[in-house]
């Protein structure tokens, strides 16, 4: 072969090497090319994408503002149902203090018109008695010409005036007590008073020999009106005398006890008693008497329960048939500490 | 019209009693006129004559407020022994009492024929018994 042959041959095989190599390029061009669209398909796309996270991520901003808006909506709410909570409370404790100053208010007016009832009781039993038998002795004593029968109704004219009279001074005795709720209080000594009562009743208290033991080594004093303290010891001291019992001496027993701030006051006797369950509701009314004895009037107990009352203090009663009773009078506020 | 034979009267007030007494009198009551004090006594009274099987009264004039027993409390027991009366007794209420509470009170009570409000009347006593 000749040298420019060879070089012919050189030159194509290099022509076909390059063709092939162009092909090549041309083929990895064409993979390039399609490279390069499915990229920038798939750039699209992402771009798509992205976009869809940036609207997405924008609605979810929305959406968490207004989350939080309404948390903070849901909170106020929250504070104002917390004051409306406390507002109520308060309204139910104010409803509630109403209500029981309305008891109260109807305690009050329970025993004022009980109270009523008593003095439509006097009225009727205690004053307008009397004076009916005045009336017809009067009549009578017009209508009759008989001398001795004139002089016999005058007598009892005069029995039933007298009668009336006395009737007619306990009762303002007892209106008084109700007047007399500014009456000052004192420091009394108990054995003064009672010493006093006993003094009043000497007549009474002799004839029956009765014995009136007393202790107040525990409450010497208490603080009490003096004028109701005479009447509390008198009318105790003489509805035990009044009501002894006819097989034995009166031993009457007066005590001074310390209670809390209290203190009671107890008198016992050895007396007749007094039957608690039928006279339960009757006991301390006016008039109400348990004995049919001469001089039960039923007044003094009335009295005294007014007069303690008045003041806030208790009077009650324990008694049995037969073997005799003790009234106990509790005086309040005695003590700050329940030390004097 | 029933003759009343016998007359109670229970009453405490010994001067409304006389009185009355007086008055039932001189109205020419030919009955018997029996008087208690209380309750309790006028109740003792009536177990006894039911236990003894005696005669009991027509009519009783009952007071309200007494010791012991009073009105009320003798009335409480008198329904109770009702059933033993062979006769009816016919019971008014002679009270000072001008209380609406007890003249209502008495006249619901199917025993009680009248309230009567002292004094009793000469007029009063007669109209009662003649119209018994």
């Amino acid at each position: 072969m000749s040298a420019g042959n060879k070089k012919d041959s050189e030159n194509d095989q290099r022509a076909n090497e390059l063709r092939i190599a162009n092909k090549e390029l041309a083929f990895q061009n064409s993979e390039k090319e399609k490279r390069a669209s499915e990229l920038l398909l798939a750039n699209k796309e992402l771009l798509y994408q992205n976009e869809e996270k940036e609207k997405r991520a924008a609605e979810l901003i929305l959406a968490n503002k207004e989350l939080q808006f309404q948390n903070e909506e849901k909170e106020k709410r929250a504070a104002e149902l917390v004051l409306a909570n406390i507002e109520l409370a308060f309204q139910n404790e104010e409803k509630e203090k109403r209500a029981a100053e309305l008891v109260l208010l109807n305690k009050e007016l329970s025993r004022q018109k009980m109270q009523l009832e008593d003095f439509c009781n006097i009225i009727s039993h205690n004053l307008r008695a009397p004076l009916v038998n005045i009336s017809m002795l009067v009549d009578f004593i017009t209508e009759t010409d008989d001398a001795a029968e004139q002089e016999e109704l005058r007598e009892k004219l005069s029995i039933a005036t007298n009668n009336l009279n006395e009737v007619f001074n306990e009762l303002i005795e007892s209106l008084q007590v109700k007047q007399d709720l500014e009456i000052k209080s004192e420091k009394t000594v108990l054995d003064d008073f009672l010493k006093k009562a006993c003094n009043g009743l000497q007549g009474q208290i002799s004839k029956s020999h009765a014995i009136i033991e007393s202790d107040f080594s525990d409450a010497p004093f208490v603080v009490f009106p003096a004028q109701y303290l005479t009447s509390i010891f008198h009318n105790f001291i003489s509805n035990s005398l009044k009501y002894q019992h006819p097989g034995r001496k009166p031993v009457i027993k007066v005590k001074a006890v310390k209670k809390g701030t209290s203190i009671v006051l107890s008198i016992e006797d050895n007396g007749l008693g007094i039957d608690l369950k039928k006279h339960k509701n009757n006991l301390f009314k006016i008039r109400k008497v348990f004995h049919a004895h001469p001089d039960a009037k039923g007044f003094g107990l009335f009295i005294t329960k007014t007069q303690v009352e008045a003041l806030g203090g208790k009077v009650w009663l324990e008694s049995s048939v037969g073997e005799g009773s003790t009234f106990y009078v509790e005086f309040v506020n005695q003590y700050s500490n329940g030390k004097s | 019209m029933v003759k009343v034979k016998n007359l109670w009267l229970v009453d405490d007030d010994e001067i409304f009693v006389f009185l009355t007494k007086k008055t039932i009198l001189k109205a020419n009551f030919e009955g018997q006129v029996t008087v208690f004090n209380n309750g309790k006594e006028a109740l003792d009274s009536l177990q006894e004559l039911i236990g003894n099987n005696e005669v009991l009264p027509e009519v009783i004039f009952l007071d309200l407020s007494m010791p012991v027993m009073d009105g009320w409390g003798f009335l409480e027991e008198f329904i109770a022994l009702k059933h033993k009366f062979k006769e009816p007794i016919t019971i008014y209420i002679v009270s000072s009492s001008v209380s609406p509470h007890e003249i209502i009170r008495a006249k619901e009570m199917e025993d009680v024929l009248d309230f009567i409000i002292k004094p009793v009347s000469r007029e009063k006593f007669i109209e009662i018994i003649q119209n018994l």
